[in-house]
């Protein structure tokens, strides 16, 4: 999928468009599980009945399964494709709250939720550090 | 030679103990081999109904039971199963050859091997139909499972069937006595019998109801009316033309639960308690035996309303989905099947697993290892 992706954006723009054309939604599938008898679900019931189709109409990019999970508590759990899934617990929550928490989920990268504490974060950091014109003596021009 | 010496001086005794014109006991009784109705020789009492044969008479005397004994035989064999589950024989004692020709002349016994047939274990003896009674089978007071009707023409010949009864009833003066009973079906001609009478605006019989009484506080006929299906409520509904003033007809509670309980018991749709406290005539009744109940599942809904049908994207499962169909979704399972099966593991959980009934786990226990 990321390859045809690439290729379709490709064929697409004329011009190399510093990877915007080619982006690839990270979330690949989205699960949705629900209780017919527990009140616990009487909100993803409703989501899924009224909300989810016009949203998984919109994200046509995503694969979406619904299964009853019986005297359990209902869950969204999101995929992505660098392997990670993500669940959330919706219960007792209303159909819209349910929504904004599957718009995170659909938004969301699939890495860890992490603490960032600098401006820049690389896989290869600099030993240096990054040069700052306020620091040291400067250069008279 | 006995081991203890000493029980060597009772060798004497034991021969003098010792019948002299004792017959080899082939020759005494002969063994039947081949397969016979397990219900002629199953015994659960213990007693021995065949009869006894004197040792005196040498093998080849022609043997022919008498007619008392064969009816003792298969009444045995018909009261073999009581009420309940019939419980396995601890002994299994098969007639002689003689006996079983006396009583089934195609008897063969076995000439080989091949011709013998096995007796089977008790691990099946729960779910066999033959096993169990007739008092064993459900019989419902009204339909049950799929063959529930709530079509609106079959409601309201019902409908319009059990207010001609109560009316009746009640212009004969037994409606108190008749209100609470079960009410036998009757035949079709009750059927036909009821939709030709008439109702007034009132709430009463135009036409004399005692031939309808009669049949209704009788037992039930030998071929009871099965109902209708919806296309011969069509036609009954075009042909008779009722008017809609008998919708109209005021309920009290009484009638109100007579009428619920007739068409329950030819429709089976029982309208719920909580919804017949708001009908107050017969009309009300009506909409409410029509009504389709809620569906009890969500995937149910979603697969009525088809919400998802154009979208290629989701798929929405009825049931949970198993550990297998995850690992075959991405085609892992038959890998871990492969490994199971080279290790001699069970592929889908314990086999033999723990029967569920406690009357079911109590017979295989028991029976297991009696010799047959």
């Amino acid at each position: 999928m990321t390859v045809h992706g690439i290729r379709t954006a490709a064929s697409q723009t004329t011009k190399v468009k510093n990877g915007v054309g080619a982006f690839i939604l990270q979330c690949k599938k989205m699960e949705f599980h629900y209780c017919d008898w527990a009140g616990s679900s009487r909100g993803m019931n409703g989501f899924i009945k009224g909300i989810l189709p016009k949203f998984a109409a919109a994200n046509p990019q995503i694969e979406f399964s619904i299964s009853p999970r019986p005297n359990k508590h209902p869950v969204v759990t999101g995929h992505y494709i660098n392997g990670r899934t993500k669940p959330v617990c919706v219960r007792n929550l209303s159909p819209y709250e349910i929504l904004e928490k599957v718009e995170l989920l659909r938004d969301a990268s699939g890495e860890k939720l992490t603490k960032t504490n600098k401006a820049v974060t690389s896989t290869k950091d600099s030993v240096r550090g990054i040069w700052s014109p306020f620091h040291g003596k400067g250069e008279p021009v | 030679m006995p081991r203890i010496p000493a029980a060597r001086a009772l060798a004497p005794l034991r021969r003098a103990l010792t019948c002299s014109n004792s017959i080899p006991f082939l020759a005494t009784r002969a063994i039947s081999t081949t397969p016979f109705p397990r219900a002629l020789y199953k015994t659960r009492d213990g007693t021995k109904v065949a009869p006894t044969i004197p040792e005196s008479q040498a093998v080849e005397t022609e043997y022919s039971p008498s007619e008392e004994e064969i009816d003792a035989l298969r009444v045995q064999e018909e009261e073999s199963h009581g009420p309940g589950l019939a419980v396995p024989s601890q002994l299994v004692e098969t007639p002689a050859e003689r006996e079983a020709k006396a009583l089934h002349p195609e008897y063969e016994p076995a000439r080989s091997l091949q011709e013998l047939g096995a007796l089977p274990g008790v691990e099946n003896w729960w779910e066999k139909e033959e096993h169990w009674g007739p008092e064993s089978q459900f019989k419902g007071f009204a339909r049950t499972g799929t063959q529930v009707q709530q079509e609106e023409p079959v409601i309201e010949v019902y409908l319009r069937r059990a207010l001609v009864e109560v009316l009746a009833l009640k212009q004969a003066g037994k409606w108190d006595e008749w209100a609470t009973k079960a009410w036998p079906r009757r035949g079709d001609d009750q059927f036909r019998a009821t939709l030709e009478m008439d109702i007034t605006e009132s709430g009463e019989l135009k036409q004399d109801a005692s031939h309808i009484v009669a049949e209704l506080t009788t037992g039930e006929s030998d071929s009871p009316s099965e109902g209708i299906t919806e296309s011969e409520g069509q036609e009954i509904l075009a042909e008779r033309q009722w008017d809609s003033s008998w919708a109209q007809i005021p309920l009290d509670a009484a009638t109100k639960f007579a009428l619920r309980k007739r068409v329950y018991q030819f429709s089976g749709y029982l309208i719920p308690d909580s919804r017949l406290g708001a009908a107050h005539n017969v009309g009300h009744l009506l909409a409410l035996g029509c009504k389709k109940p809620k569906p009890a599942h969500l995937a149910s809904i979603l697969e009525q309303e088809g919400a998802y049908d154009a979208l290629s994207n989701v798929k929405a499962h009825a049931q949970k989905i198993s550990f297998v169909e995850k690992e075959k979704s991405i085609g892992r399972w038959k890998v871990i099947e492969e490994e199971l099966k080279a290790r001699g593991l069970p592929v889908l959980g314990a086999s033999d697993a723990a029967p569920k009934h406690k009357e079911q786990r109590w017979i295989i226990s028991t029976f297991r290892n009696v010799k047959r």
